[in-house]
């Protein structure tokens, strides 16, 4: 739906090199009514928007090192279209500040150690000037342990048209949390430095444990505790 | 209609001979000659093309097993639920990205999700 809104696509494709990734497949349920009727429908899932830029690379090196990266910012879950492209102009400035500096990296981290506290700041006083702090207040939703629920509340959220507060709760809650994650020291030996990342991101930001090969789904689904193979 | 026609002619054939300008015997009369020789023929010619004609209307058929087959959900084929991602350019991979962003000077944008962007389901 996102990607099909004209001005974003064109933007998009006009200021960054766009690819998605396939994380892994996604858990679908799928129920027979036996008369060859099946409904089909995903249970949980939930998405990540990584800009980056490469790092150098030689000639002699090998396929893997093309993947060589340095993430610039990440965007967290779904946002409504302004506040997206919103995020991407930020991230695009913020990678043509630092596209040609030798310590890119730390002018990164110092960066969004800077973003964390300032939205810890701002979500500390209070949403009494946010207009959606209501509506948060009533989501509830809580950091651990309901993982899957924000996937539920995207889907229900686009559906009736609630997709702003979603986005809202992915700005106040989930982006300092994004920023936290960039500002740490970033692993020297990771060339890829997205794919060293993502799993930090979707299990400590989106509640989705990529190594759990039941996503954290066993308890709900077959019973048994969490991370049951 | 054809049936109508051969239910003509099939009257005509059995109705008594009244010796009209038609009939030179009682045996052989040109009632029988035009029956069995002219509107006979003529009306499996019909038939054969009313055949014909149906043969070719089998449009209707194709459309309809083609739309019961694609809504029964057994029979869709994973290459028909494929949807198109979006109206963005994307690149074939990560490192297709990357790579054109070192000729480009683009930042890259990875969107990162389970499931694939486009399938229908994810």
């Amino acid at each position: 739906m996102l990607f099909s809104d004209n001005d974003l696509a064109a933007y998009m494709s006009k200021n960054f090199e766009c690819a998605w990734q396939e994380l892994r497949p996604v858990p679908k349920a799928r129920i027979d009514f036996g008369n060859g009727r099946v409904l089909v429908r995903t249970l949980a899932g939930n998405v990540a928007t990584w800009i980056c830029m490469p790092t150098g690379l030689s000639a002699s090196e090998s396929a893997t090192a093309s993947e060589a990266n340095v993430a610039i910012d990440v965007i967290p879950a779904l946002f409504t279209r302004e506040q997206y492209q919103a995020r991407l102009e930020a991230a695009h400035a913020l990678h043509a500040a630092v596209r040609d500096l030798d310590g890119a990296t730390t002018v990164l981290t110092d960066w969004h150690r800077q973003r964390a506290a300032l939205t810890r700041k701002r979500t500390a006083h209070g949403t009494a000037g946010d207009p959606h702090g209501k509506k948060l207040a009533a989501f509830a939703l809580p950091q651990r342990g309901t993982p899957f629920l924000a996937k539920a509340m995207v889907e229900s959220s686009v559906k009736q048209s609630f997709l702003v507060e979603d986005s809202a709760y992915n700005q106040t809650v989930r982006s300092p949390q994004a920023h936290a994650l960039l500002a740490l020291p970033r692993e020297r030996d990771a060339a890829n430095e997205v794919a060293s990342l993502t799993p930090k991101l979707y299990k400590q930001v989106l509640g989705v444990d990529l190594d759990d090969p039941y996503l954290g789904l066993a308890p709900y689904v077959i019973g048994g505790e969490i991370g049951r193979h | 209609m054809y049936l109508f026609l051969l239910s003509i002619a099939m009257s005509v054939a059995q109705s008594p001979c009244k010796r009209g300008w038609y009939c030179n015997c009682h045996t052989q009369c040109m009632k029988q000659l035009l029956t069995f020789h002219i509107v006979a023929p003529a009306v499996l010619l019909c038939a054969l093309h009313s055949t014909a004609t149906s043969a070719q209307d089998i449009g209707k058929q194709v459309i309809e097993t083609r739309i019961k087959e694609t809504l029964h959900p057994s029979s869709v084929a994973p290459s028909f639920m494929s949807s198109t991602p979006g109206l963005v350019s994307w690149h074939e991979s990560f490192a297709a990205a990357l790579a054109a962003s070192r000729t480009s000077k683009k930042p890259v944008l990875l969107f990162q999700l389970l499931g694939r962007l486009d399938d229908p389901f994810c």
